[in-house]
């Protein structure tokens, strides 16, 4: 039977497209906060949004040059884009309905109230004419259309309100007459939402704009006005050969952001149809790119709303991030170099990193620090803490990825702060991005130097540390820290790599290392031997890689997978992948570890990683794959993966006909509220211990609190 | 931040493909740790190589390279820096100027090294690695240094150095210095391996190599990579069969297919390529059931070397002095010199020169040169008798000993000149092309090199002993006599009076002489 073959591979569009249904599902789920839902629609709109800005964009640009495309399945990207279209309608149509029919009213039972549409704005008229003429008239721009001046270049992502208008009597004569004039809504002042006092009342700041339009344009009746958006393609490469172009080379395709061409625009659905065919002319659109909708733009703003209201029993308790027991009051490079530590954030705090940096950045015999930086928070204590080394003397040296997408904006700023503090900042590998998440600290001990490596599946960002569960990896093992030092000499260009002793690099051989650890169990599986691969990943894409599971699976090798969001991989189909199973666990962290097992003969092997099993990860990206060897370690990512496979909570399971379906069980089982207790469990017999050992117990503390 | 002493130790190698910096923490002599091996490809010998000259764009490059290199010596706060290059840069044109430039942008200092003196820090570690572990000292060995421009050669037997041979023929040299198909390649080596068949054929006590020994980066690189063996204490051993396995997998492949198969820098696929040809050839000369690797590179010997505190590339004295002694005497045996005679001259111009080494202050290493031109000096009647110190003359400073550079064998080659008729004169333009310095070391080891050479006039070792008395105006020899008639007394005391002359002329002190019974 060949397994290459077309059918056997799930549309990555599709896949993604259902990725985010499951997402919207979480809106729907009465057992979920109201606000937690609420967030969730915002969620589904930013995923869109970038969906659009990148994959339709490329999809887009295929169609226009008359390619097939690479699709896994074999798929035109106009069958795609097609397909891209139906989906996202219905999409849409799902979470205007659950946002209008039942988010809004059920907040209102809670007293807060979404003011969405015109009509019931009127019993605020006065309130918000005054709002308007002393807060919002001020900093708008009408940008006319005429013959002198131009049809105006629309930022992405910004709503506009297209205004259609008419001459009247009180027109002077003498001056140049526009028919449609743009006002771009400002959002940065007060927000999207406008709060009215003393009550949980929003109202949309568009709304209020448009009740009092006609103040802006003297001498014109207002014949229509109407919210529009637009989306540009997002999706650029780089040309440079020279890494250090990179940084004007992205600065100015930030700056060209508002020249590419148009993917999406969405506009309230009753928009005056002479406006409507301007607009499409004019951006050289057509009815495929067009989206109305029923109700107000850019649900993302509604993040806002989640923010603004206080109303902590419609949220989630926010977590209590533990500190983990033996980092109180400890020398944290001596704690590393007991024992290798491991944490699973957002559960474990994200202090012991920025303390070990900040602990770094004080310490005398510190000599250098080295860190790849993805993306950081914007006001990172990460990057305060490196600027403090720098201007301690440390050689402070930072791979900065200019190139992480619809990041390079705040990359850029960050970078330019650690420059001039002294630091050494390399703007990452032309062609490549540096996706690896990699701290070294080098200190001259009595025995010499001794290397303190931080290694994580998640980006040095604290504020994504909250939100996306990743595992971080503390070591001062000296082969470990070599490959690290390797890495970095091979990062900043100062030597091509030597010798890798345990960790595993992309683009160099990670595909290779990928691929013999699952031949490995394909071949045990031949000879009769027990054999097993777990996988939680985010992606699943590679063909290769597919293909080498679905040969491992036909030689027996039970493969269970954890895939968050597209899986390209068709589970459960006999004589192709009837031993492997694909989850999805979507719920209230966003699940971002990276962990790979496999069984080895008894022998097992646990790696955690930067990289999914996509292509990109594999040829296109710096990555890295890092063994975790010590038993205590192993134990630990063991019983998330084991808490994980039996959540029924959370937890869709693939089906082979491509359906997702949700996994339920009697007994409710949590994976979130497990590993949380659990983990609560672990630290506070840490704690018990130590007290019983009548070891002196200092308080808990954070960086925070300080 | 105060700067702290540092045992942590910066070498930087530059080489003919590529540029290596090493950093190594010193636990104790000998004894270190590696820290940092950083090596970027960087094709300086292809300048050199084809055009006589490193371009500017290369130069750039190079001073590029090594800033890098030095924000990471400076990043460990690394007070000892060594740079050495090789024959890349030995043999270009533009070398004063590189090396000015290189200082002048990055405050580093590179120092050229010659070929023997590569060889020798290399010998000196491969030593260290190889202890008496797979019959390294009792065995022929066959030791095969292969870099980018420059092959050198050490035969070992029973732990003692034969002959070294440097050619100038290197990996990088090959690849590029011929535009012919590569097929060709195994052709134009076969003059190199008849060379060194030849050279082995002079050495009578050699009947067969039976261990082999190679030192090249790139091939080490490529079985370090590929995970092909493991390294049992510093060695990697490559069986006949797993060698010729990697061979001819290599081979065929191409460098191009290497470049993609194993994710080698361009430059180094092809030079790894022709390594493999040129270990295969020699491998074929020699009976060795095994191709031993020795985890080492220029830059790991050479801060091996440098963890004896001492800057300048020295030499652990004892085992050199032995080494250049040894092959000394097999030089001699290529050309069948009179031994018994040599040795004997040897010990007595020893034995002077240990009795009058105080009151002129001679140093240790003039002690060697002695011994040297001692063992060499008749090597010229292999050729002709008459005038044969100039043919000794000849013959010593065309050769090369292990230990000893270019100088130091012309100092030799010209005591052994020295050992009789002429005495150094201003209008001998080898003589004065010395220092001022070692034209006076020539002049005294000669003056006494004559004395014992008119000792053992006879070749008859009549003599066993000498002794030296000094006064103020009279240098009195004493030498004992052990066997041999009564008529050889005065032939003695004729030839050494004949051949005092300069140590009169030098000293100026009167020889007398006494035998004894």
């Amino acid at each position: 039977m060949n397994i290459d073959n077309p059918k056997y591979f799930f549309n990555r569009e599709w896949s993604w497209l259902n990725f985010n249904k499951r997402v919207l599902f979480e809106a729907s789920e009465e057992q979920n906060p109201l606000l937690e839902r609420l967030k969730f629609l915002a969620i589904v709109s930013s995923n869109l949004e970038e969906f659009f800005m990148v994959r339709v964009a490329a999809l887009k640009k295929q169609k226009a040059a008359g390619s097939k495309g690479s699709s896994i399945d074999k798929k035109t990207p106009e069958e795609q884009l097609a397909g891209i279209r139906i989906e996202v309608n219905k999409m849409l149509k799902e979470q205007y309905s659950l946002f209008y029919k039942t988010i809004v009213p059920k907040l209102k039972e809670h007293h807060v109230e979404l003011l969405l549409d015109m009509k019931s704005l009127q019993s605020y008229k006065n309130t918000l004419s005054y709002f308007f003429d002393s807060n919002i008239q001020a900093v708008l721009t009408p940008i006319s259309v005429g013959p002198t001046h131009p049809f105006p270049k629309l930022v992405s992502g910004q709503l506009y309100i297209a205004v259609e208008l008419k001459p009247n009597k009180d027109s002077n004569d003498k001056i140049e007459k526009s028919r449609l004039s743009f006002i771009q809504v400002p959002i940065n002042i007060h927000g999207r939402f406008i709060r009215l006092e003393e009550q949980e009342t929003y109202i949309p700041i568009e709304n209020i704009i448009k009740l009092f339009v006609d103040r802006l344009y003297n001498g014109y009746d207002i014949i229509s006005a109407s919210i529009i958006r637009i989306t540009r393609d997002a999706d650029f490469s780089i040309n440079s050969d020279a890494a250090s172009d990179l940084l004007t080379a992205i600065e100015s395709n930030i700056k060209r952001l508002h020249q590419r061409s148009v993917v999406k625009l969405e506009m309230e659905s009753d928009i005056s149809p002479t406006v409507l065919k301007t607009l499409t002319a004019k951006m050289e659109l057509n009815d495929d790119n067009i989206y109305p909708l029923k109700g107000i733009l850019n649900l993302k703003d509604l993040f806002e709303i989640f923010g603004k209201v206080n109303k902590p029993d419609l949220k989630d308790a926010p977590i209590k991030h533990i500190y983990p027991y033996d980092f109180n009051g400890k020398d944290i490079f001596k704690l590393i170099r007991e024992n290798d530590r491991i944490l699973y954030h957002p559960y474990y705090s994200y202090d012991p990193i920025i303390e070990l940096v900040k602990k770094a950045a004080e310490d005398e015999r510190v000599l250098a620090i080295k860190v790849t930086l993805y993306r950081t928070s914007s006001n990172s204590a990460v990057i305060k803490a490196l600027i403090k080394a720098a201007e301690n003397g440390k050689y402070v040296t930072i791979l900065d990825e200019l190139k992480a997408r619809f990041d390079e904006k705040r990359n850029i700023q960050s970078a330019k702060r650690l420059e001039d503090a002294g630091a050494h900042v390399i703007y990452g590998i032309a062609e490549m991005k540096t996706h690896c998440k990699a701290l070294m600290i080098v200190r001259r001990e009595k025995g010499g130097i001794r290397r303190y490596v931080h290694l994580a599946t998640g980006n040095y960002n604290e504020t994504t540390a909250r939100l996306y569960t990743d595992l971080s990896f503390f070591t001062s093992d000296e082969y470990i820290g070599e490959d690290v030092s390797t890495l970095f000499n091979l990062l900043t260009g100062f030597s091509l790599p030597t010798k890798w002793n345990y960790l595993t690099a992309a683009p160099l051989d990670l595909r290779n290392k990928f691929m013999s650890l699952i031949t490995r169990e394909t071949e045990n599986a031949r000879n009769g031997c027990k054999a097993r691969i777990v996988a939680k990943i985010n992606s699943l894409l590679d063909k290769n890689l597919i293909l080498a599971l679905y040969e491992a699976s036909n030689t027996g090798v039970k493969i269970d997978l954890i895939v968050r969001g597209i899986c390209a991989l068709r589970p459960g189909l006999k004589g192709v992948s009837e031993n492997i199973t694909v989850r999805s666990i979507i719920g209230k962290f966003l699940e971002h570890a990276r962990i790979y097992y496999f069984y080895n003969s008894g022998n097992e092997e646990y790696y955690l990683s930067s990289a999914d099993w996509m292509t990109r990860n594999l040829d296109k990206r710096v990555e890295l794959l890092f063994p975790i060897r010590g038993k205590n370690e192993q134990t630990f990512i063991k019983k998330i993966l084991d808490t994980q496979f039996e959540d029924n909570t959370n937890t869709w399971r693939l089906q082979s006909n491509g359906v997702y379906e949700m996994i339920e069980g009697k007994r409710k089982k949590n994976s979130f509220a497990i590993i949380e207790a659990y983990i609560k469990k672990l630290e506070s017999s840490k704690k018990a211990a130590d007290e019983k050992a009548g070891k002196v117990f200092k308080p808990v503390k954070s960086v925070d609190k300080k | 931040m105060k700067a702290k002493k540092s045992n942590l130790i910066a070498v930087i190698d530059i080489g003919a493909h590529s540029i290596r910096l090493y950093i190594g923490h010193i636990l104790r002599k000998g004894i270190f740790k590696q820290v940092e091996n950083l090596w970027v490809p960087i094709p300086i010998g292809l300048d050199t190589f084809n055009t006589g000259n490193v371009s500017n764009h290369t130069i750039r490059d190079l001073i590029k390279i090594i800033k890098n290199f030095k924000q990471t010596i400076d990043e460990y706060q690394i007070n000892t820096v060594k740079a050495i290059a090789t024959s890349s840069i030995r043999e270009a044109g533009n070398s004063d100027v590189l090396i000015e430039r290189i200082a002048n942008t990055t405050g580093i200092q590179v120092e050229i090294i010659e070929p023997i003196t590569e060889i020798e820090v290399l010998y000196n570690n491969i030593k260290k690695v190889m202890k008496d572990r797979y019959g390294f000292l009792k065995d022929s060995v066959l030791i095969f240094s292969l870099g980018g421009g420059g092959t050198q050669i050490v035969l070992q037997d029973m732990g003692e150095v034969v002959f070294t041979e440097t050619y100038n023929q290197g990996t990088l040299r090959l690849l590029k210095s011929f535009d012919l198909p590569a097929k060709l390649f195994e052709y134009i080596l076969k003059p190199l391996a008849a060379s060194f068949t030849e050279t082995v054929s002079h050495f009578s006590d050699i009947t067969e190599i039976i261990r082999f020994v190679v030192v090249n980066d790139d091939v080490l690189n490529l079985i370090k990579i590929t995970h092909r063996e493991k390294d049992v204490q510093g060695i990697y051993r490559l069986t006949t069969k797993k060698f010729r396995a990697m061979y001819d997998e290599v081979i065929k492949m191409g460098p191009e297919k290497m470049t993609a198969k194993f994710g080698l820098n361009e430059n180094v696929s092809g030079t790894t390529w022709v390594a493999f040809l040129m270990i295969g050839l020699f491998f074929n000369l020699t009976g060795a059931k095994e191709v031993l690797f020795p985890d080492l590179s220029m830059s790991s010997a050479l801060l091996n070397q440098l963890s004896f505190g001492d800057e300048q590339i020295i030499r652990s004295k004892k085992s050199m002095r032995e080494n250049i002694i040894s092959a000394a005497i097999h030089l001699g045996k290529k050309y069948c010199f009179d031994r018994q005679h040599a040795e004997l001259v040897a010990q007595l111009s020893a034995s002077i020169f240990d009795q009058i080494q105080e009151i002129y202050g001679f140093g240790n290493q003039e002690k060697l040169y002695l011994e040297i031109a001692a063992l060499l000096h008749d090597i010229g009647a292999y050729i002709a008798a008459g005038s044969h110190h100039k043919h000794s003359y000849l013959l010593i400073s065309s050769c090369e000993i292990m230990g000893l550079s270019k100088r130091e064998i012309k100092i030799i080659a010209l005591i052994a000149r020295y050992h009789r008729k002429a005495i150094p004169k201003p209008s001998h333009p080898e003589y004065m092309s010395l220092k001022q310095a070692d034209r006076i070391t020539v002049a005294r080891l000669s003056a006494i090199l004559r004395i014992a050479d008119g000792i053992d006039a006879s070749h008859l070792q009549l003599v066993k002993n000498v002794k030296i008395e000094l006064d103020a105006e009279i240098c009195h020899i004493t030498v004992t006599m052990t066997k041999g008639k009564h008529e050889y007394f005065d032939v003695v005391k004729y030839t050494v009076a004949k051949k005092s002359d300069l140590f009169e002329n030098f000293f100026g002190l009167k020889v007398e002489m006494e035998i004894m019974i």
